[in-house]
């Protein structure tokens, strides 16, 4: 059986490749955030997604400018990222049943975007400190949304290590547009 | 930088040229905050600053490790309209990112 995660194909593609109960799991949480993305609620995940640009409480109409602004392209980059996930094939086209999924190029910022603001939803509902990572004892009610949380941590560092590798050490300065 | 060279003071030949292109002065009025928090990776906002800003490996570590060990770090600076981008950009990635004043 393959074993799940991003890897470097021979031509320099990124590969993600997930068995069909995995790539549903992701999926869903994708359309899940999406869809918090969409309408941000008025609690930490919503102030979690969308900070203040401001931290002075005084700045309130720079912070409305700000947002008047930026708002709107901000929630399309990251529809459009978490869109990269919900669209990808979901059907098994690996050996043995495995889903693989091949990265444009243009998706991978996408793609590590999305992944880290699944990060910051789950890990935000969760409470996760730097103390307590997300790595709840079996028994506590966090455990399972813990564990999701570590596979999405998981994938995510596969891809940002891969991604690191194609920056470089120098910096190349010509980011890709989210969108 | 502060080196042991002489440094070379350019005079720009032209208006447009002196406002053009980057603003390097160092007393530039606003600046972009990352803060710390418990969700982004080490290597993530290292992936980040890179992407975003430009800078080498050893440059976005050194900011991020300040950010994780002080809290906080100054990640840019510029005018507001510039600042205010950075922080947007921030922001689809994820990161915990405000703008102000310099004082």
């Amino acid at each position: 059986m393959a074993a799940s995660g991003f890897r470097r194909r021979r031509d320099g593609r990124v590969v993600l490749v997930l068995q069909p109960d995995e790539i549903a799991v992701l999926q869903r949480i994708a359309a899940d955030v999406a869809s918090l993305v969409e309408s941000p609620p008025d609690d930490d995940v919503g102030a979690r997604l969308y900070p203040r640009a401001y931290l002075d409480p005084t700045a309130d109409e720079a912070e409305h400018d700000f947002r008047e602004l930026v708002h709107d392209d901000l929630m399309r980059k990251r529809l459009a990222a978490l869109a990269a996930i919900t669209d990808a094939p979901s059907a098994g086209s690996g050996r043995h049943g495995a889903v693989e999924i091949v990265l444009e190029p243009e998706a991978e910022a996408q793609w590590v975007a999305a992944l880290n603001d699944a990060r910051l939803v789950v890990g935000t509902i969760l409470g996760v400190t730097e103390e307590e990572p997300g790595d709840y004892k079996r028994g506590d009610p966090r455990f399972e949304h813990g564990v999701l949380y570590q596979w999405l941590s998981l994938l995510q560092a596969e891809l940002v290590d891969l991604l690191l590798g194609d920056i470089g050490e120098a910096g190349a300065g010509d980011d890709i547009d989210l969108a | 930088m502060n080196g042991t060279e002489t440094e070379e003071i350019v005079v720009p030949d032209t208006v447009e040229e002196l406002l053009g292109g980057e603003d390097v002065r160092p007393d530039v009025p606003w600046i972009v905050i990352v803060w710390n928090d418990p969700i982004n990776t080490f290597d993530y906002v290292t992936f980040v600053f890179q992407k975003v800003f430009g800078y080498g490996r050893a440059q976005a570590r050194k900011l991020m490790l300040q950010v994780h060990y002080e809290g906080k770090a100054v990640v840019a600076s510029g005018s507001r309209e510039k600042c205010e981008a950075d922080v947007a950009h921030l922001h689809a990635y994820g990161l915990w990112a405000t703008l102000q004043r310099d004082d």
